[in-house]
């Protein structure tokens, strides 16, 4: 929105729904390369996992204070503009490049996926089973001794770093099933990389929750991937329809050529 | 005998059956775990360890709290343990296969780690895109880096826009050296001195409303690489081609912190007449204080100039040199001072024929040879202090423009020779405030302008010596400011607008017509409320602009004054995730303030005459429009409908007459009514896996509306059908190919003029190639195409292509061969109908054409 005379921005409140409430965050720093040709170009991220006795939730940590934020703004509208700098300060920390929450139901073995890059979908799959290979190899990640695993999963081979005395089986997104917390997980290229750089026992950012606003497409694994990917490579074409992008040219706004050539995407699941 | 044999086989194989399955029971330990409340616990960790305390075996439990360890050999002890949970170690006793267990809740007892979060290099709003990154084969300058950026448009003229928004500035160094002429810099600044393009999204430039007013708009900054920012740096080009042809080129750049200077010059004579450098670009300041310059009266009978590129049929010769100095004066305040010197000489010589259809259908052909002028000089000089507390902008800038055409026309009348003559002055002050109370922001704009003109016109043998002079005072002020209403914003705006004419025309310079002077002036009142309504999924926007004009003609001694009201709303709505609607209405009311009112006939050329307009008159225009859009990312196709209806109402009319001899314009004030509506879509879909992209579209347009020539006045209905087709393959890295085809046909229903329907079909179509055989050599070729019918059934093709090749032989030294029109096209026909009336027109080309350029950087 453009106000020349200093109008303000209009805040919706985030639809979603609460499954649990997180008793322990564990933190984890991402680096990955959007372009995999470009090996000393990472984008990075800080993403949280909650974990409490029924769910684990993975996503981005600064994603959640922009919607707590966001929140307080709708609610707030006339202290709106107050928080508007940090709106904006914590909205430039998402790392948009994955821009991924998952939830996964540790009852009935399953995890729902919600992903985004122009649009958002979500889907739901049985939670993967993760075939590890515990090999020789130890480490010391944040002061924790660690073991070393691989497995190879969605088109990637991938070496994990688990503490055997952090007794959650869990991992970055929907990685886990090894006899300690995951503390580094990479594929063998270093395309992706999950570096946990924290564990606490949850007394902020506790809600575990799910996006359920009317937007979101639920479809199935295939088709969210595809339309993912598709979004990444394609962004600045579709970007002009979705979004509704347009060009000046003398006086006028038109809707602009859609030629730009496609952008990689190095996605974390190849298939 | 046999039946206790069987019995001992039975009994053999059951003894074999429990044997295996106690071995088999024996290789694997199972259980359940339960709380101290007797509930299953979930994802327990169950880890087996020899004695040696080495992990043989791990398993979690479900949750039923059951568990199977498997590869149970030299299993000493078990673990079970998760968080929240006080770990249970079990021995493991021989024969013993089913270890149950019950887990006491407890503390959650987490070895903390703690947390570290450092911040995202991306720093605030600004995203930083690395030259080198997006630099390709054959990107010399920083604009050619800058149209492979996402969200970043630039047009012909080199106005940038991001994301579909216009930008501020752009800064060299984080100095806004050229202002509105950044187009300079971005098309001659070598990419290979810029490091980092930094693009500050959502970039308030003025300090003092940095986190209270919020702008979509953003600004881009070069940051030169190290060795490019502590001396001058530039290149020098010289292009010399057949038929005594040259392009020369250089440019000097130097960006320190405290003075910044560019200097540019250009001279040659292959078709490039610097338009871009004269016009500069339109930036987010001419918001309030652009206001368009008068139309000279003086016109050439003659000034079509065809859809191709200048470089096929233009005779010129153009040099220009501009020079642009910023110098700091402290933290927040710059003196800024521009330049620019601009000569261009052109010959052209062309053809049309006219036929305007009437009673007396009248058809006038001309054959012209003309020598056209054009000098400009310009120089702007801005002060601006951009303090956290105070903004501060003055610009004080003057052009001087000198057109002199000499014409030489045959026409089917005899031979006429014709000599234009136009001076016109501009001389501004552009002035901006901001004044930030702490509760409310208010903003001051205002814009003083004196133009004046002075048009002579002499032509032979019927001899006209006229001359014209115009004087015109503008101003415009404006002060805004935004409440908030009931959540949203409401904003107000408030501008008072001025404006003198006075006229003398050296014609009617006797007692009569009051020594030939128009002398008028008006003011406007304008209040523009604005109400933004944003709700889930989408937003409207009402807009209720107030507008009271008074308006003063002296010859007439009256005065009239209106109140225009412009009433719109628009609407934007996602139907869902896929659809997405749009609507628009408005009435909008305006009056004419641009054409200057005149009280007598005003000669345009050696045959053409125009009433002047001596009243207020008022444009009303109805719209309606609409859109419909569907995009599915997943299999990638879209498409998009749009309607638009449109009636627009004036206070008069033209009525032409075309004789032989001369055109005359006269105004009819009667109410004139216009009418057109169109609709159009377009599909587009990307096939993945061929890296094929195609997309088509068709429009369909209606439009009626008043003609009246040589006493027949009536209804034009005209319609216009248009298609195209493009494809775009990027499937190899070292080939990109690109085609593109249209056609249209137009046509018109039986009038008063004529009972044809006027049917014309033209079809367009080009092609584009880029080879890259090696790193530093980039071949290319293109082809277009383009057919007209110039009368029914008849049709004039043409077809243009050009080749060439880049060598960047060293970092420094390049070198470029280029052919241009290889087929030597010598001639561009083409036709059009106006309504009724049919125009061919023709120009002769440039021929085929080589050039052989050198650039040096240094």
């Amino acid at each position: 929105m453009f106000s020349p005379d200093g109008g303000m921005d209009h805040y919706e409140k985030t639809e979603r729904t609460v499954y649990d409430t997180a008793k322990i965050n564990v933190y984890y720093t991402l680096y990955f390369l959007a372009d995999s040709s470009k090996t000393d170009n990472y984008t990075k991220g800080l993403m949280v996992l909650q974990v409490s006795d029924h769910y684990l939730r993975f996503g981005d940590l600064y994603r959640i204070q922009l919607d707590s934020i966001n929140d307080f703004c709708a609610i707030n509208k006339k202290n709106a503009k107050k928080a508007a700098n940090d709106f904006n300060q914590t909205s430039s920390k998402v790392c948009y490049g994955f821009n991924i929450t998952s939830l996964v139901d540790l009852d009935n073995e399953t995890a729902t996926v919600q992903l985004q890059a122009l649009r958002k979908y979500q889907y739901t799959v049985p939670l993967p089973k993760f075939d590890w290979q515990i090999t020789e190899g130890d480490s010391i990640i944040n002061g924790l001794a660690c073991k070393r695993a691989v497995c190879r999963y969605a088109g990637r081979s991938y070496i994990a770093w688990f503490a055997p005395s952090i007794n959650l089986p869990y991992g970055p997104y929907l990685f886990g099933g090894l006899p300690g917390l995951i503390m580094c997980l990479c594929d063998k290229s270093n395309n992706w990389i999950f570096t946990n750089s924290g564990i606490e026992v949850a007394r902020s950012n506790r809600d575990m929750y799910l996006y359920s606003d009317k937007d979101i497409i639920k479809t199935d694994r295939e088709k969210a991937l595809s339309a993912y990917k598709n979004e990444i490579e394609d962004w600045n074409n579709l970007a002009v329809d979705i979004i509704g992008l347009r060009v000046i040219k003398n006086g006028k706004e038109i809707k602009p050529d859609t030629n730009y050539p496609r952008k990689p995407s190095n996605m974390l699941e190849l298939k | 005998m046999s039946s206790i044999k069987i019995t001992k086989r039975i009994l053999a194989v059951f003894l074999f059956v429990i044997t295996t399955i106690c071995s088999y029971a024996q290789t694997e330990f199972s259980g359940i775990v339960i709380d101290n409340k007797g509930v299953a616990v979930n994802r327990v960790t169950c880890r087996l360890f020899s004695a040696s305390d080495s992990l043989i075996s791990y398993a979690f439990t479900n949750k039923k709290g059951a568990y199977i360890l498997r590869n149970i050999e030299s299993g000493s002890y078990i673990i079970f343990s998760k968080v929240g949970y006080t770990s249970m170690r079990l021995a493991v006793i021989d024969k013993q296969t089913t270890y149950n267990v019950k887990l006491e809740r407890g503390e959650i007892s987490l070895k903390e780690v703690i947390v570290t979060a450092p911040p995202i290099t991306q720093r605030n709003d600004t995203l930083l895109y690395n030259v080198a990154s997006f630099q390709q084969k054959g990107d010399l300058y920083i604009e050619d880096v800058l149209k492979r950026m996402p969200g970043i448009e630039i047009d012909a003229n080199g106005g940038i826009t991001y994301q579909g928004v216009a930008i501020n500035q752009v800064n060299i160094e984080g100095q806004n050296l050229m202002g509105d002429q950044y187009n300079l810099a971005t098309q001659n600044m070598p990419a290979e001195a810029v490091s980092q393009v930094q693009v500050m999204q959502n970039d308030q430039p003025i300090r003092s409303l940095a986190g209270k007013v919020n702008t979509n708009r953003a600004t881009l900054n070069l940051k030169l690489k190290r060795d490019y920012r502590l001396r001058p740096f530039g290149e020098i080009i010289g292009g010399y081609g057949t038929s005594g042809t040259y392009d020369d080129h250089i440019t000097a750049i130097e960006a320190g912190k405290k003075n910044q200077f560019l200097l540019s010059a250009g001279i040659n004579n292959q078709g490039n007449n610097y338009a871009q450098v004269v016009n500069g670009v339109s930036t987010v300041n001419s918001l309030y204080t652009n206001e368009p310059l008068p139309n000279l009266f003086l016109q050439n009978a003659n000034n079509h100039k065809p859809p191709l590129s200048p470089e096929y049929y233009l005779r010129n010769e153009s040099y220009y040199a501009s020079m642009h100095y910023l110098h700091a004066l402290s933290k927040y305040s710059t003196l800024r001072i521009n330049g620019l010197w601009f000569h261009d000489a052109t010959n052209l010589n062309d053809s049309t024929y006219d036929r305007y259809i009437a009673n007396d259908t009248t058809t006038i052909f001309e054959a012209s040879a003309s020598h056209r002028q054009t000098n400009v000089i310009k120089g702007q000089m801005q002060y601006e202090l951009n303090s956290e507390k105070i903004y501060l902008q003055d610009e004080v800038s003057g052009k001087l423009n000198a057109w002199h055409t000499d014409e030489s026309i045959n026409s089917q009348q005899g031979h006429v020779d014709e000599r234009m003559r136009r001076r016109p002055l501009t001389l501004q002050n552009i002035f901006n405030m901001n004044i930030n109370t702490g509760a409310r922001l208010v903003q001051l704009s205002s814009i003083f302008r004196y133009f004046h003109a002075k048009e002579e016109l002499y032509a032979l043998p019927d001899t006209i010596d006229d001359s014209t002079r115009l004087k015109q005072f503008f101003m415009r002020n404006r002060i805004g400011t935004s409440f908030n209403v009931f959540g949203n914003p409401l904003l107000i705006g408030y501008i008072i607008e001025y404006k003198h004419n006075d006229v003398k025309q050296s014609n009617y310079d006797d007692a009569q017509y009051g020594e030939g002077k128009s002398i008028s002036r008006y003011w406007l009142h304008t209040l523009e409320p604005v109400y933004e309504w944003n709700f889930r999924g989408g937003s409207m926007e009402f807009r209720l602009p107030v507008e009271w004009i008074h308006y003063r003609n002296a010859w007439k001694n009256n005065s009239d004054s209106r109140w225009m009201f412009s009433p719109s709303v628009k609407f934007d709505k996602k139907l869902n995730p896929v659809f997405s609607l749009s609507a628009n209405a408005s009435i909008n009311q305006d009056a004419n303030t641009i054409d200057v009112p005149v009280r007598n006939a005003i000669t345009n050329n050696y045959r053409t005459f125009t009433d002047g307009i001596d009243s207020l008159n008022i444009n009303k225009t109805d719209m309606v429009s609409g859109r419909l859009s569907y995009l599915s990312t997943i299999h990638l196709w879209s498409w998009d409908v749009y309607a638009v209806w449109t009636k627009t109402k004036s206070d008069y009319c033209r009525a032409y007459l075309y004789m032989p001899e001369l055109t005359y314009s006269m105004a009819v004030w009667k109410q004139n009514k216009q009418y057109n509506w169109s609709l159009a879509y377009s599909i587009k879909k990307n096939f993945r896996s061929t890296h094929l992209t195609i997309s088509h579209s068709m429009c369909y347009a209606y439009n009626k509306f008043l003609l009246s020539q040589n006493g027949i006045e009536d209804y034009v209905h005209s319609n216009v059908l248009n298609m195209s087709l493009s494809v775009y393959w990027d499937k190899l890295s070292w080939l990109h190919y690109k085609l593109s085809s249209a056609g249209n046909i137009s046509w018109k229903g039986k009038d008063a003029f004529s009972q044809s329907n006027n049917a014309l079909h033209n079809f367009y179509s080009t092609m584009h190639a880029d080879v890259f055989p090696f790193p530093q050599l980039r071949l290319y070729a293109d082809c277009s195409i383009e057919s007209f019918e110039i009368s029914h059934g008849n049709y004039s093709s043409n077809c243009f292509s050009n080749v060439g090749c880049e060598w960047n032989i060293t970092k420094r030294f390049s070198l470029s061969v280029i052919a241009r029109n290889i087929f030597n096209r010598r001639l561009y026909e083409e036709t059009v109908f106006s309504g009724a009336n049919y125009q061919y027109y023709s120009i002769p080309l440039c021929p085929r054409r080589f050039v052989v350029e050198c650039r040096f950087r240094f």
